[in-house]
């Protein structure tokens, strides 16, 4: 076959797939940029190029600067916890027990599970007086609390129960992760009078690392992706206590109506996540050259 | 002395027994091979002799003390794995000094081990490299050093040769020889590969289906095999065992005739190098013939049944020829309906 009539060939393969991304991915991106760029339209007044004031108005605003440093908080609380439970789990079902299969299932389950059911359960735990956790405290003779009515405590309830959802998901990592160790290095550091923890940490941790890596990225994403629960739990209130990023992208859209201002904050988020997306291209790439 | 007795060792996995009631010693400063076909057993020896596998049955004393109970790192023994079992992130340093490090041998101490060890093997310019970048053959060498930086006098091999290719086998064979004998250690090497097993070994436990079958010095196995399966088993190609109603007595030498009249034997052995062409016997057609240089092996049909015949020379015989073979009395091993050897 000649280059050319290969080239064609490449060419209309590509075809489909480049015009489902341009239509759906690139192109609303960036009239998303270009709606940024102007105030937005109403009766009274005409659309007119507004330069960068949307992202002025975007850094002086409280609530931007609430939301994120909220989001921020997010991810601190959740990240390190969820991995660290993650590989907890691992570790205990990656071992020849009895009911391995449940256990597996059991501690996967949470991530099946869609946002909102999620969300609908822990309200339940969460109901200030009538509630799981303030039932529990009862027996103990401690006062109820109301979890999420409270701006002291909602973020940490949310960042609960999100640690409670991510956990199984990482743990799928970690199992992968965990079962192309050869056990046989296990068996030589045994021999050696290596104990389990020692074990663990100069064997296990670093050979996991790779993964720990990709977990980690995309706990990051997902801390700032993940807000269906915020629409049944507390709409980012009290007094955006809970509010997140996406969430304050959407009330700002849909229901201030504010497209100009909305569109700031997403080209905010995107471009966040892109940096973090680009670390995870060149981090993990040259960390598991040695697989 | 010796350094390992094992006796009436068992081994079973809910109804399957993979080793059964095996008892052996091992020499101080021998080395010994537990060979036999896979699912012999004899890698699950192996592993209850190091604690990694747990024992069902039977005692197992290493250097005069009781260590069936006793857990791994606390029974003087090292391992070479089959896959070596180098640790993929650390460096061929970090790799030998590993179980120095976790038994907290002063810095200065662990260097100087390290460096010996490496100097023995011959790693000594590539301390800093990781395994990924160590041929085959390097890392073998790495597995070696880890073990003999132990310093434990008992050394476990589990296949260590199998995943290189055959020119580097042989010379891993003469330096693992080599070694032991240097050192002093006494090794207990599993393996499926008869050559290594006879090239290196001082003693040889022939296994199957997880009981021995015969134990003594290669020689002594290639000599008097006590069945047909040690016959078999050792030699390349193995030892030619007919059925005597498969072959016409009647055309045999008459020397070799009375001593298969007794009713009790079934079967006869010849090693290949011991039939011989000649202008009676046997009537055989050739069948195939395998040129290797320094000899030459014909596979021969006689009443269907194949058989091989090697020759150290070149002789002028061509695919298809019809021939006679012999050969003399004191060659041929008989055998008895259970395929136990018959002392003539």
């Amino acid at each position: 076959m000649k280059d050319s009539t290969r080239n064609i060939q490449g060419w209309l393969l590509f075809t489909p797939a480049a015009i489902l991304l341009l239509a759906f991915t690139h192109y609303p991106t960036i009239t998303t940029f270009f709606q940024s760029l102007y105030t937005n339209k109403s009766i009274i007044r005409p659309r007119r190029f507004s330069g960068i004031e949307a992202y002025e108005s975007m850094f002086s605003d409280p609530i931007f600067w609430k939301v994120f440093v909220n989001n921020m908080w997010l991810a601190v609380g959740t990240i390190p916890t969820s991995i660290g439970i993650a590989i907890i789990m691992a570790l205990i079902v990656n071992k020849a027990i009895p009911g391995r299969g449940f256990l597996r299932m059991a501690y996967f389950t949470p991530t099946m599970l869609p946002m909102i059911a999620v969300a609908n359960i822990w309200l339940f735990f969460y109901a200030p007086d009538i509630g799981l956790i303030d039932k529990v405290l009862e027996v103990f003779g401690f006062e109820g609390n109301n979890w999420l009515g409270n701006p002291s405590t909602v973020l940490p309830s949310i960042i609960v129960m999100t640690v409670w959802k991510e956990a199984g998901l990482f743990m799928v990592f970690y199992l992968a992760g965990l079962q192309t160790i050869s056990p046989e290095l296990e068996e030589a550091a045994k021999l050696e009078g290596s104990s389990r923890w020692n074990y663990f940490w100069r064997i296990q941790f670093p050979l996991l690392l790779p993964t720990t890596l990709f977990v980690l990225i995309n706990a990051f994403l997902n801390s700032f992706k993940l807000v269906d629960h915020l629409f049944v739990l507390t709409k980012g209130g009290p007094d955006n206590a809970s509010n997140l990023i996406l969430y304050y992208i959407y009330e700002t859209a849909f229901s201030f109506l504010d497209i100009s201002y909305a569109s700031a904050l997403t080209i905010f988020l995107l471009a966040l996540l892109a940096l973090t997306a680009l670390a995870q291209f060149f981090f993990l790439d040259r960390r598991t050259h040695y697989r | 002395m010796s350094a390992i007795e094992v006796k009436n060792l068992s081994r079973n996995y809910g109804d399957i027994d993979a080793v059964k009631d095996v008892s052996f010693t091992v020499p101080e400063k021998s080395f010994t091979v537990l060979l036999g076909p896979s699912g012999c057993g004899k890698s699950t020896i192996l592993k209850m002799l190091s604690g990694l596998e747990q024992v069902s049955h039977g005692t197992i004393n290493i250097g005069g003390s009781d260590v069936t109970e006793i857990e791994a790192s606390k029974r003087g023994v090292s391992m070479v794995f089959q896959s070596y079992a180098l640790f993929p992130h650390l460096n061929v340093k970090e790799n030998i000094q590993f179980g120095l490090k976790v038994r907290k041998v002063p810095a200065e101490e662990r260097e100087k081990k390290v460096k010996d060890a490496a100097n023995v093997v011959g790693l000594t310019d590539l301390l800093d490299r990781k395994p990924a970048n160590l041929s085959g053959g390097q890392r073998q060498r790495v597995a070696l050093a880890r073990s003999i930086v132990s310093e434990q006098s008992v050394c476990l091999m589990d296949e260590p040769l199998s995943n290189l290719d055959s020119k580097l086998r042989a010379e891993m064979r003469d330096e693992i020889r080599d070694l032991q004998k240097r050192l002093g250690l006494t090794v207990v090497y599993v393996t499926h590969d008869q050559v290594e097993a006879m090239s290196m070994a001082d003693q040889i436990i022939l296994l199957k289906l997880g009981e021995i079958v015969q134990v003594g010095a290669p020689e002594e196995i290639y000599n008097s095999p006590n069945s047909v399966f040690s016959a078999q088993f050792i030699g390349l190609p193995p030892m030619n065992v007919m059925n005597l109603n498969d072959i016409d007595i009647s055309t045999l030498d008459s020397k070799i005739k009375p001593a298969l009249e007794s009713s009790i034997i079934k079967n006869i052995g010849i090693r290949p190098e011991h039939l011989l062409f000649s202008k009676k016997g046997l009537p055989v057609t050739v069948k195939s013939i395998d040129y290797f240089g320094g000899e030459t092996v014909f596979k021969l049909t006689h009443q269907e049944k194949d058989f091989f015949l090697r020759e150290p020379r070149q002789p002028k015989i061509q695919l298809g020829d019809k021939l006679f073979v012999s050969w003399n009395l004191d060659d041929m091993y008989l055998f008895d309906k259970n395929n136990q050897r018959l002392k003539s």
